[in-house]
């Protein structure tokens, strides 16, 4: 049997993840991490 | 997170079927770190649109349990919508699908909660007695143990 995973993006703002949060009631994860 | 977590085929399902998701380098967004009080990392914080905290958590998750950390916060989130047959279905999903991981425990625990929320105070009873029987150890069954020591409190809620 084939799996097909969803599509999976991380958005580029804080904005636009909170928009499409909203918009497809949806949790955001917000993932804080230190370089390196 | 980046290099084994969330390559993981079935993170990538899960976190792209039912949550946004976003990464911000606490040193360029120091205003944001402020506000979550990211005094580690990862920080990982599940918010609704409102930007209000569901779930926060601290440090690294293996795949294998953060695919079921995933559905618990999820329960979290919809329960605190008011969506509780919602959180209710995450929460078996939880208990049922990762019975070993760590978050089993606390999703029964959470599954008695949101029935109890929805007016079923049978199968409230029944999650926690199935926390005490499938998890007796865990300090999630000893949060539930005021319902058979005969000292039960009435759930505020």
């Amino acid at each position: 049997m084939v799996h097909v995973f969803a599509e999976f993006r991380w958005e580029a703002t804080l904005d636009a993840a909170v928009a499409r949060s909203c918009e497809e009631d949806k949790p955001l994860l917000l993932d804080l991490f230190a370089p390196g | 997170m980046d290099t084994v977590t969330y390559p993981d085929d079935q993170v990538v399902a899960r976190l792209g079927e039912r949550f946004v998701a976003l990464r911000l380098q606490i040193d360029k967004h120091e205003p944001v770190a402020r506000q979550f009080n990211a005094v580690w990392t990862p920080t990982l914080l599940v918010l609704d649109g409102d930007m209000h905290v569901w779930v926060r958590t601290f440090g690294w998750y293996p795949p294998r349990e953060f695919v079921p950390w995933l559905a618990l916060a999820e329960g979290k989130y919809r329960l605190g919508r008011g969506q509780t047959g919602a959180a209710a279905d995450l929460f078996d999903e939880c208990a049922a699908q990762w019975r070993d991981s760590h978050s089993a425990a606390e999703a029964l625990y959470w599954k008695g909660v949101a029935l109890y929320k929805q007016g079923d105070k049978d199968g409230f009873g029944k999650a926690w007695y199935r926390l005490r029987r499938e998890h007796p150890e865990s300090i999630w069954t000893q949060k539930a143990s005021f319902l058979w020591l005969g000292k039960r409190p009435t759930p505020k809620g």
